[in-house]
């Protein structure tokens, strides 16, 4: 395991001015849409899609992940300004960060988002940097039973435990894996599901279907929610700063936030949410404790844990993507998406024969880390003026772009009204809290799952029980197990606490 | 949903699957008992169910409907489709069940759920009425911007997609949007054909000029 080397070819080709250029671009726009109320990173690097077949690739992945960390650093912004958190991981972030903005520590509570944010993303990349080897080593044992163990792993995760709801989880996947049958069979030959379309025959492409429900959808949403967007209240901020006194109180929740959110990127537990929340929790408890809690007026320990922890787990994400195949967020997904638009396939044999670009990858993200440091630590208050754009432009922007960059693909008029039809599946589905993350996840991997599952089947000649035979898919089962009852205990718990009536109303995209 | 967009969505989905006759008394009672249920129940909560059995329905009848080679394998290519098929049916189901008996229970103890409240959205509970004439806007722009692309050009289409949409969703000032969507709807172009060197349709005034 010679990373330190490896590591270091990658710091060469992602240092050249044309990678500097791209991951630079990436992390401005993703602190854009982080700041931006209403689109996430996830959204960004669906609407940049299309411009794949025009990228190299090892360009327009350091992109992405750009854009990917800089969301998580922009939404803290809007989160301590404003208090409407750009995206859900930072809601944990909004509760003291605005307190504290209100109070006159603006300045303050920005500096110690984003150098939590900071740190927490250096700790988790060199994590992923170190650890990602490591699970490619595991993953040369995969056949088609494991690969398709893995599959079910990331369905049931995503719908079943990930959303409030299960069973609305368990129907958006369906509705992803029905996309995917969507075509010609590449095992058999048949044509699937075309409806007598001929250009279906194709199925429905990976961009259209995230472009749709995550640009498109959202679009609509807006336009058909009740009640105008009305402009937001904006706390005004000098440049971020800190004094000896906050450091001293910051630098324990970074490091207790980074620890905390570093395995919940690994299992697919749904993004960054719920370890911003705990690091909430504890640094609350802690302060409580230690009897010195200025929790409820603007606690810089309630900033500097959650934002930390938010970027730990953003960073983690990686080792399952890069390792495995295995996305554990909207935004990897997308991601996951876009290695098939190049004919990758992300998982062992990427380490093998793209080796230059996972380490080029690899590298970009302690370049982007700094970097948005750079541009976000004397920089934010100007970030916040972003918000001044009317907002009914921002989104037909969005609605031009998604069309653009749909259409430029193939040159294809028809793309362009499946596009809106996802559209307004997607207005659908969020108006009706379906959430729309298992539907790319059913669209991503369910050809996987099923070409898997055929060719395990074809070859034990129809034997079920060759889907368990192995440690490897056993222990993949064993989490699937411990993950659905560790779910189930929590949503039992939940609802003896809550009423009824409150379940359905938390959202999670 | 009766907005033009999201029908022309269903259409080519029920048209095809509408010659077959075994997918006719499936779907009928569906909608019969959507209908029925109207009086009791808000319509809006049978929405998602309805649009997941009509989902479950093509796949089970289309996937029945593959001509699949002999030679197919193992599993044909008949299984999965039908798998998933069956299984958003009873997802369909339960969850209609679900809404029905949630919003029985709900008429029941009508103040109480009003003050469910959630801290990561703004909404109030109900899901609450929407904005049908944005969306209709937004629906008709869309509609106009397919059927133009091709013949007026992007750059005439384009514009008029950019001020749909923001005109949709704010009327105040019609004109500086219609500025800002030309100027956008050029931007593109230029970037898009210049730059890129994707070809966008050059349409009405390609030829002119």
């Amino acid at each position: 395991m010679d990373t330190l080397p490896l590591l270091m070819s990658g710091f060469a080709d992602a240092l050249t001015p044309e990678n500097l250029l791209w991951c630079l671009l990436g992390v401005v726009l993703g602190t854009a849409v982080g700041v931006l109320p209403g689109l996430g990173s996830s959204m960004a690097v669906a609407l940049l899609l299309p411009l794949t077949f025009l990228l190299e690739p090892t360009s327009a992945f350091i992109m992405f992940a750009g854009i990917y960390y800089g969301g998580q650093f922009g939404g803290a912004t809007t989160s301590i300004l404003l208090n409407t958190p750009g995206q859900s991981s930072s809601i944990a972030t909004a509760f003291e960060g605005h307190l504290m903005a209100r109070g006159g520590r603006a300045s303050q509570a920005l500096a110690a988002a984003v150098v939590g944010s900071f740190v927490g993303g250096i700790v988790a990349t060199t994590v992923v940097a170190f650890f990602a080897q490591r699970m490619v080593v595991l993953a040369l044992g995969f056949g088609p039973a494991e690969y398709f163990a893995l599959a079910v792993l990331a369905f049931v995760c995503t719908a079943a435990v990930v959303t409030s709801s299960p069973l609305r989880g368990v129907a958006a996947l369906g509705i992803g894996l029905a996309i995917s049958v969507v075509g010609i069979d590449d095992q058999s030959g048949a044509i699937r599901l075309t409806l007598g379309v001929p250009q279906l025959l194709d199925g429905v492409s990976i961009v259209v279907v995230t472009v749709g429900l995550l640009a498109v959808g959202e679009v609509l949403h807006t336009g058909f929610r009740p009640g105008s967007p009305s402009s937001p209240r904006l706390v005004a901020s000098g440049t971020p700063w800190l004094g000896r006194k906050d450091l001293r109180r910051s630098w324990l929740p970074w490091l207790r936030g980074t620890a905390l959110g570093l395995p919940f990127g690994v299992i697919p537990a749904g993004g960054a949410e719920i370890p911003t929340f705990l690091s909430y929790g504890a640094e609350k408890a802690l302060a409580r404790r230690r009897g010195d809690s200025t929790f409820g007026r603007g606690a810089i320990e309630g900033v500097a844990g959650p934002e930390a922890a938010n970027n730990a787990t953003t960073a983690t994400a990686m080792v399952p993507l890069l390792g495995l195949g295995l996305p554990t967020s909207a935004t990897a997904a997308v991601m996951l998406a876009a290695f098939q638009q190049y004919g990758m396939q992300p998982g062992p044999l990427l380490f093998e024969q793209e080796g230059d670009l996972v380490w080029a990858l690899l590298a970009s993200m302690f370049i982007g880390t700094v970097l948005l440091l750079v541009i976000n630590l004397p920089f934010a208050p100007l970030w916040a003026r972003l918000l001044r754009l009317p907002q009914r432009h921002l989104f037909a922007g969005l609605m031009v772009f998604a069309t653009v960059g749909v259409y430029s693909v193939n040159g294809s008029v028809f793309d362009v009204v499946l596009l809106y039809a996802v559209g307004a599946l997607g207005l659908l589905m969020r108006r009706y809290d379906v959430p729309v993350a298992p539907v790319l996840i059913g669209v991503i991997l369910g050809p996987l799952a099923e070409s898997e599952l055929r060719r395990a089947m074809a070859a034990s000649q129809g034997d079920v029980a060759t889907l368990f035979d192995g440690g490897i898919a056993l222990g993949i089962y064993g989490v699937l197990l411990v993950v659905v009852a560790v779910f189930a205990v929590k949503r039992i718990r939940d609802r003896r606490t809550a009423t009824p009536a409150d379940e359905r109303e938390v959202d999670t995209v | 949903m009766t907005s033009a967009r999201p029908t022309e969505e269903r259409d080519p989905a029920e048209a095809p699957s509408s010659e077959n006759p075994a997918e006719n008394p499936g779907g009928s009672p569906d909608g019969a008992s959507a209908g029925k249920a109207e009086p009791a129940i808000p319509t809006t909560a049978l929405a998602v169910p309805a649009v997941i059995l009509m989902t479950a329905l093509v796949l089970v009848v289309g996937s029945l409907t593959i001509r699949a080679p002999e030679s197919g394998g193992f599993l044909g290519p008949r299984f999965f489709p039908l798998t998933v098929g069956v299984l958003l049916a009873v997802t369909a189901c339960a969850s209609g069940v679900r809404a029905v008996v949630r919003a029985r229970s709900t008429s029941a103890m009508t103040p109480a759920t009003s003050t469910a409240s959630a801290p990561s959205d703004g909404g109030t509970g109900a899901v609450g009425r929407g904005d049908w004439r944005s969306l209709g806007i937004m629906a008709a722009t869309l509609t106009a911007h397919v059927l133009l692309l091709q013949p007026l050009g992007w750059l005439l289409s384009g514009t008029l997609l950019f001020w749909g949409i923001s005109f949709a969703l704010d009327r105040r000032s019609p004109l500086l949007d219609l500025c800002v969507a030309v100027i956008l709807a050029a931007l593109v172009q230029i970037c898009f054909s210049g730059l890129l060197d994707v070809s966008l349709p050059s349409g009405l005034l390609g030829k002119v000029m």
